[in-house]
């Protein structure tokens, strides 16, 4: 049976319903994203139209510090840290371990959910997070746990007195002073939620993951070195296998403009890598962008607006790779020492292939 | 305009649109949150714009569309609840829902023209501009679109239109 006009039409109506609310987006929202701890480090959270009202009181007011959690500084990074993930996920049902992410701060494992979204379990520095005690008792890995209700995963600390910021976790102490945490796993219940977040936080294992990344940097504009890295050898798509995924994030000298960018995950640079199964050849991704550039006869763009993201943008290898750099410190650095970093840099053997990806702290260059 | 004013003003229908758009509300909240903080870090220049909705409904839509929601993006699975919408007896809902079903599944700027033109109300040309695209482009997408969605055309004309 052939659909009409009007069925679409209704069916985007359909759609409107259970839309976010804006306290939704600002607060109670999910937590994967670095926009999201920007966001709710921009963004005081509040009732929605209070909310909005006192953003610009808050980014003055509200204290930096935190009553409850000490501000954490950035730990050191340990020789290899871009390289591995000291831990490994175990498989759990129900869930697919996706991706690891490592640096100064924590390493992280992701993992979709079937029917759900991203779960993650995180294991903080020792002093980059500073953890509950209390809760319901649980017990992980032979360490003493809890379930929580008022986690607060960001590094924002004057969150830590805004309850509509918190979210259901398990965390524990997975060595002296260091602190980690499953989160992000959905449910009809919050019964569901808390065995779905304490089987992840289950799953962590003895051992190391490497992570490793598709690209060898051979060129940084002085003053960049590493800060992070993250691996994505398994696709996220569901049902559409879209591809693979490898970044590292830079960070610089630049002193800080602002709450924002005194933020610890406030990356410089990110570079990154996607090695697509599917064939994206019929979108021009620079369609929209008029600075071109051209690196090894593809033609690259530079993005600077429509809230995508600020930087270059560029196809390569006949468009089965796509490369980001997202410069968090755009203005910082010249586009031509952006385009030189596309120029000099290396791929992997096979970029279908993460058994042939760089190691992170071999993807850049000290 | 203030940000505060423009957020209390303009928001709600993007959230909705935002929702429609992305087929999935935990989709929909990522993507917003990226575009209000990148709204609120440039507010200054994006408020002397002539038409800010219009500007930040182009982020929305190429923060969906865009590079990170490509390979962050767990395929939306819709979530019908057609019992929660006010009753059309005219339409099936099985059918209805089996739609929405088949939108989740197009390509992200295919799904844009789609939503764009048959809930935002645009013109090809509008959606051209929102997407940094030509009108044949939209044109190509939305007989592509509406293909697969097996949706019949009335005339040939509803697939040129022009504001």
């Amino acid at each position: 049976m052939m659909r009409t006009e009007d069925d679409v039409r209704a069916a985007c109506r359909a759609l409107e319903d259970d839309a976010p609310e804006l306290a939704d987006v600002l607060g109670s929202g999910r937590e994967r994203t670095r926009g999201g701890h920007w966001l709710r480090a921009i963004m005081p959270v509040a009732a929605t139209v209070v909310l909005v009202a006192g953003v610009a009181v808050g980014l003055a007011a509200r204290p930096w510090a935190g009553e409850h959690h000490a501000t954490p500084t950035a730990p050191s990074s340990p020789a290899g840290a871009l390289s591995r993930v000291d831990f490994t996920m175990r498989d759990v049902d129900g869930y697919t371990t996706v991706g690891y992410d490592t640096g100064a701060l924590f390493q992280r494992a992701e993992l979709t959910q079937i029917g759900g979204s991203l779960a993650n379990v995180t294991r903080y520095r020792p002093g980059a997070y500073d953890g509950a005690t209390s809760g319901q008792p649980v017990a992980v890995g032979g360490q003493q746990g809890y379930i929580v209700a008022d986690a607060h995963p960001t590094f924002v600390p004057y969150l830590a007195t805004d309850p509509s910021v918190h979210r259901r976790a398990v965390v524990w102490q997975y060595a002296p002073g260091a602190w980690a945490m499953a989160e992000g796993t959905t449910g009809h219940s919050t019964a569901q939620i808390d065995a779905g977040n304490l089987s992840i936080a289950r799953a962590v294992a003895p051992g190391t993951t490497p992570v490793r990344v598709p690209f060898k940097l051979g060129y940084l504009p002085a003053g960049l070195s590493g800060e992070s890295a993250s691996t994505r050898p398994v696709s996220y798509g569901t049902t559409v296998p879209e591809g693979l995924f490898g970044a590292v994030s830079l960070k610089d000298g630049t002193p800080p403009a602002s709450p924002l960018s005194n933020a610890p995950w406030a990356s410089a640079i990110s570079i990154t890598a996607s090695a697509y199964h599917v064939d994206f050849s019929d979108e021009d991704a620079c369609a929209a962008h008029a600075r071109t550039f051209t690196v090894g006869g593809d033609r690259g763009c530079f993005i600077t607006d429509h809230g995508a993201t600020s930087g270059l943008l560029v196809d390569l290898r006949g468009h089965t790779v796509r490369m980001l750099i997202d410069a968090g410190h755009y203005r910082a650095y010249p586009d031509s020492a952006l385009v030189h970093v596309l120029e000099q840099l290396a791929f992997a053997p096979n970029v279908n292939d993460p058994g042939t990806w760089f190691a992170g702290d071999t993807a850049v260059p000290h | 305009m203030t940000f505060e004013q423009f957020a209390r003003t303009h928001m709600p229908p993007m959230l909705r649109f935002a929702k429609v758009l992305c087929g999935d509300r935990a989709l929909a909240e990522d993507v917003l949150q990226e575009v209000l903080i990148r709204l609120h870090k440039r507010w200054d220049e994006i408020e002397a714009i002539a038409r800010p909705e219009a500007y930040v409904r182009k982020m929305i839509v190429n923060e969906y569309i865009s590079w990170r929601r490509k390979w962050a993006r767990v395929v939306p699975v819709p979530e019908v609840r057609l019992l929660d919408v006010v009753p059309d007896h005219a339409v099936n809902h099985a059918e209805r829902a089996a739609l929405i079903e088949d939108m989740a599944s197009l390509p992200p700027k295919q799904r844009a023209v789609i939503v764009l033109r048959y809930y935002g109300g645009l013109s090809d040309a509008q959606i051209a501009d929102t997407l940094g695209c030509g009108e044949s482009t939209v044109r190509a997408y939305a007989t592509r679109a509406l293909a697969a969605l097996r949706v019949e055309i009335r005339s040939t004309s509803d697939l040129g239109r022009t504001s």
